[in-house]
């Protein structure tokens, strides 16, 4: 009798305790059990619907700048989105892991690298008509919508853009007496004058090009491009489907002799510099120009308006026979596989996402940094209506010219690079640039050698 | 122990007071960068107590980022692979120690292989297993690894510690007719107390400190745990060691309040191991 | 109540009576104890099955194998099986290419480079932590007042969660506003601010140096246990011998301890092998691939350039060449022991 009681008790206790378990360990897919219960037309559904947006806009005051923004659309709607803001680094290799097991968000931010590894696998959905119907309204920027067609479909609807113009302090170069340097050789000039040791110590204060040398993500391999395609290099052409590595050539080994001279007056660090850690050079006015976004300016605008408001932005240099290009990637919008259950929520989020009300508050949460993609954002009331658009007009205005036409790795041709998305994250350009500099190869021998780093990626 | 000479004292006590400086140096700096604004963090001349105070990288840290999620998610995985931990290597160590069965050897041996297995051989693979049963992105995918990471040091402890109990406590029992997990309750859990500390101690912190199976094995910050979130804020997009540092210290704090209370316990469990061999 | 024999009652809702008060719910409960094979109810012959050494031990022992088998075995298995096959991506269903991947791999400049900087990197930890572990132990371990509150904390620093330790020393070691710099220069040792993961001797040496700090602890512990194994009565007789102290200490503790701390030396050189974390969060195996060891380049070909075959190809090599060498060798002269004290 005692024995029984006991057992039966026991195992409601193991049961209770399984089941008071189960709640609190958050199982992740996100919307497959509201989704059976959507009703076909009625907005009102009885089981809330929650869609997931991925991101990498991983910095506190981001996430939530975007909470409140998404928020927002909560109360309007009743529709929750749920961001998951994820390490940069890591975000290929989440989206590839979430293919495998089925765990795909509705909707994802990518970057031009991610679309033809995306693609391929089946993961996102061409959504030609939403985006005509969004274009005809709000005009995105040819160039950028263009980067997200692939094989006569649009598969991502561009976001925001992340420009790399030259940062730089005029009040440092009238100091020295020097114009704003726009071939190579000003800019050679500037950088040896402009690194000087101010208070002394016998250590440089300010550096006159804070660059980059690393491999350490992919801030070193884009700088390296820009001098790279300024100078008449590429890596890689598209035709007919069909891949050429077109790296090692009498451009390429130029542009690195010239970034080999520059590199002589990098700051310490630059072996293994990101954006992150320039971005801390920038705010510590350590830099008198760099290759850069305007991600510092937010929170420098609050600890050292001074020193804010000294940088301006304006065209990376290329060489007397070259090209002036810019650099910097759009970011897309795209749906995936998991989207179509549920496509009217998903619709209704991102027509609402456009409006360039709700799309200009979406891109304050980082002031000059996430710059509009199409003209109605760009030239509407709202977006200009924010103080610090107005305040630093210089720096936004100089990366909506920059982003008109952008150079993007593996997307120079008419179609995406296959491998774009390897060749972009093997960050062989740093790679190469490192062997050069800090292996003593000369240029010709270290583009040999990033040549066959590059056949290799695509003949996996 | 025979007694020291003044010059040995001062030398034992000089080296220990470099040791405590290499140790303690660190954490120090941690701790007041924490503290410090931007600028004077950037500055080319470092100051060691800072001449302005902010506690803006804690608030950033506390209440705009994910850190109350993913503390939430370390404790749910760390206290329910410890109490898993618990129940299974308490079964088995008793087994081990004070059962006569076919394929012990190979039992015991078996468990200590478990550590020859590096994490990061089994991680592509079990990435594949747990995709296959539906765990990708469950938290009870980690809760699983962390309890295999922690049994083979557990079972071998908790032998130990059963092992050390003598048998004429267990004879006696079972002639006054107590069943077999009659004995296991009533004579050998309230003996063993020191091992399943020992054993808590060591489960819980392996799961709180693990890194590689979270960053590979969960993906949404919704899930993620505390070593994976801290290292996010170090992406190579954007770094603020205001920020790091903050959640470093916060991070740092409880582990050693737990070492503060139940350290010894811990030692002892290590000592117990090394001393067997 | 056991054995009485039963009433004849039909179940009845309705009806209390006085044995059995709530009929209904223990009808099950009499057939339990009134079901009867060889003299026992089910319940008891259960009770008794379990009583014997052998039911329990697998009832106790079952769960952990099984974990054991779905957690490692079964995964080291597949690891077996896409060394052997080509997989892309993550697919599944992939082609079997026998041992082309390995002959592959083990032509590749690559492995072999990494191969080396895993024993560089193994080796060059191993020489400085045990050294040094063992004699922070033995001084720690004389006899000076504050003794035990010393030994009792001075594990600490191994529990840190390994990022926070990473952090930490990379804030230090800052090449722009890191305060190592600014001591190192201060001091005159150097000229200009040192960047310590430019150079690939100075970036492993800067990982092997962090890795020292953490690992220190654990090896002055395990060091500490095995001293407390010494009796005090050798040091007594070597004193009447008239031994100093740096001779009983070479002659007596030494050898003493030596087997504990070899064997804590091979399991450390097991995990030194199959590192990850460490080097990872500090360099990422960079620079120009400087620092990547064989688990480093086991998660890149495996998770950043999703060659699952490759990265499974290379765990194998890992695990045949270094791992199994090092265990063999370790339970060739530690195991026995430690099995044959579990009884059986």
């Amino acid at each position: 009798m005692k024995r029984y009681l006991l057992v039966t008790l026991s195992l409601l206790l193991v049961a209770s305790i399984l089941i008071s378990c189960a709640p609190s360990a958050p199982v992740a897919e996100p919307t497959e059990a509201p989704a059976a219960e959507e009703p076909t037309e009625a907005p009102a559904v009885e089981a809330p619907v929650t869609l997931s947006l991925w991101h990498w806009e991983t910095p506190p005051h981001r996430v939530e700048g975007l909470q409140t923004w998404l928020d927002r659309y909560e109360a309007e709607s009743g529709v929750t989105v749920e961001q998951s803001p994820i390490n940069f680094p890591d975000y290929q290799t989440k989206m590839l892991a979430a293919i495998a097991a089925d765990t795909l968000p509705e909707m994802i931010l990518i970057n031009p690298p991610h679309l033809p590894l995306m693609a391929a696998e089946g993961a996102i959905v061409p959504i030609d008509d939403l985006f005509t119907d969004l274009n005809g309204k709000y005009k995105f920027f040819e160039a950028a919508a263009n980067i997200y067609n692939m094989d006569g479909e649009q598969y991502g609807i561009p976001i925001y853009g992340v420009y790399w113009p030259m940062v730089y302090r005029p009040d440092l170069l009238e100091e020295a007496g020097l114009d704003v340097p726009k071939t190579w050789d000003e800019f050679l000039t500037v950088t040896k004058e402009l690194t000087k040791d101010t208070d002394g110590d016998g250590v440089a204060d300010i550096y006159g090009f804070c660059m980059p040398i690393s491999a350490n993500g992919n801030y070193g391999s884009q700088m390296v491009w820009s001098f790279l395609r300024s100078g008449g290099g590429n890596v890689v052409e598209v035709s007919d489907g069909e891949e050429t590595i077109v790296f090692n050539s009498p451009e390429t080994i130029r542009t690195y002799d010239y970034l080999a001279q520059l590199a002589e007056y990098a700051p310490p660090g630059a072996d293994n510099a990101d954006w992150g850690s320039n971005e801390l050079l920038i705010k510590a006015g350590k830099c008198a120009t760099t290759m850069f976004t305007g991600s510092w300016l937010g929170e420098l605008h609050e600890s050292d308006p001074d020193l804010a408001a000294k940088y301006r932005m304006t065209d990376m240099p290329w060489p007397e026979d070259g090209v002036n290009i810019h650099t910097g990637y759009p970011r897309a919008l795209v749906l995936t596989k998991t989207a179509e259950p549920h496509m009217a929520e998903v619709e209704a989020f991102v027509r609402w996402l456009y409006e360039p009300a709700n799309h200009a508050e979406m891109l304050m949460i980082e002031p000059a940094l996430l710059m509009p993609v199409d003209n109605a954002t760009a030239e509407s009331e709202a977006f200009w209506s924010y103080p610090m658009n107005n305040q630093y007009r210089n720096l936004v205005e100089e990366q909506a010219r920059v982003g008109q036409t952008l150079q993007v790795i593996g997307f120079t041709g008419e179609e995406p690079a296959s491998h774009a998305s390897q060749i972009e994250s093997s960050f062989t350009l740093a790679k190469v640039l490192q062997q050069i500099v800090f292996e003593g190869m000369s240029p010709e021998d270290a583009v040999a050698w990033g040549e066959q780093q590059y056949l290799d990626i695509i003949s996996q | 122990m025979s007694r020291l000479k003044p010059w040995q004292l001062v030398f034992i006590y000089a080296v220990i007071a470099l040791l405590a400086i290499f140790y303690i140096f660190p954490i120090y700096w941690a701790f007041i960068t924490s503290f410090k604004k931007l600028p004077e963090m950037m500055a080319s001349k470092p100051t060691f107590l800072p001449n302005e105070y902010t506690l803006a990288h804690y608030q950033a840290v506390l209440f705009k980022s994910k850190y109350f999620v993913f503390l939430k998610n370390s404790l749910i995985v760390s206290g329910l692979s410890t109490t898993l931990t618990l129940i299974l290597s308490t079964g088995a160590g008793y087994a081990v120690s004070r059962l006569r069965f076919h394929g012990k050897g190979l039992y015991s041996i078996a468990i200590l292989t478990v550590y020859l297995f590096p994490g990061i051989l089994l991680i592509i693979p079990l990435f594949r297993v747990m995709a296959a049963l539906g765990l990708y992105d469950n938290i009870w995918s980690v809760v699983l690894v962390h309890v295999l990471l922690a049994l083979p040091f557990s079972v071998w402890t908790l032998t130990t510690f059963i092992d050390a109990v003598p048998l004429e406590l267990e004879e006696a029992a079972r002639i006054d007719g107590a069943s077999r997990l009659k004995t296991m309750w009533m004579v050998y859990l309230p003996l063993i107390v020191p091992g399943l500390a020992t054993v808590a101690i060591f489960s819980f912190v392996v799961s709180w400190n693990d890194f590689l199976f979270p960053a590979i094995l969960l993906s949404s910050p919704k899930v993620q745990t505390i070593p994976v979130g801290i290292a996010g804020w170090t992406s190579t997009y954007a770094i603020n060691w205001g920020q790091v540092t903050a959640a470093s210290i916060l991070t740092i704090i409880p582990v050693v309040f737990f070492f503060a209370l139940l350290g010894r316990y811990f030692v002892h469990g290590l000592v117990a191991g090394a001393v067997k061999q | 109540m056991r054995g009485a024999p039963i009433k004849a009652h039909p179940p009845s809702a309705l009806k209390f009576d006085r044995y059995y008060r709530v009929e209904l719910v223990f009808i099950p409960y009499k057939l339990w104890n009134n079901l009867m094979i060889r003299n026992k109810t089910i319940f008891e012959q259960f009770g008794s099955w379990i009583e014997r050494d052998g039911p329990l031990a697998t009832i106790l022992t079952m769960p952990s194998l099984l974990w054991m088998v779905a957690i490692v075995g079964y995964p080291a298995l597949l690891v077996f099986w896409m060394s052997l096959h080509a997989q892309s991506t993550v697919e599944a269903g992939a082609p079997f290419v026998g041992l082309d991947n390995f002959i592959r791999l083990s032509q590749s400049a690559d492995f072999w480079h990494s191969a080396r900087r895993t024993v560089v990197w193994t080796f060059a930890n191993l020489i400085i932590i045990v050294p040094v572990g063992v004699l922070i132990a033995s001084l720690l371990n004389l006899n000076y007042p504050g003794r035990s509150i010393i030994r009792s904390w001075s594990l600490l620093p191994w529990i840190f969660p390994i990022v926070v330790t990473i952090l930490m020393w990379r804030w230090i070691l800052d090449p722009v506003a890191g305060v190592a710099n600014f001591v190192f220069l201060r001091l005159g040792l150097v000229d200009a601010p040192v960047s310590f993961f430019s150079t690939a001797t100075l970036a492993m040496t800067t990982v092997i140096f962090v890795n020292f700090w953490r690992w220190a602890p654990f090896m002055v512990v395990v060091t500490l246990a095995a001293l407390q194994t010494v009796p005090e009565d050798l040091y007594d007789a070597a004193k009447v011998d008239g031994a100093s102290g740096l001779q009983a200490y070479i002659h007596i503790t030494l050898p003493l301890i030596m087997p504990s701390v070899a064997g804590t030396s091979f399991i450390l050189a097991i995990w030194l092998f199959n590192m990850f974390p460490p080097i990872w969060l500090m360099t990422q195996g960079g620079p120009v691939d400087a620092t990547t060891t064989l688990p480093i380049m086991i998660y890149k070909q495996g998770l950043q350039l999703f060659r699952m075959s490759d990265a499974a190809t290379v765990s194998v090599l890992l695990l045949i060449f270094f791992v199994l060498p090092v265990s063999i060798l370790y339970f060739r002269f530690f195991g026995r022991e430690r099995i044959e004290t579990s009884r059986g």
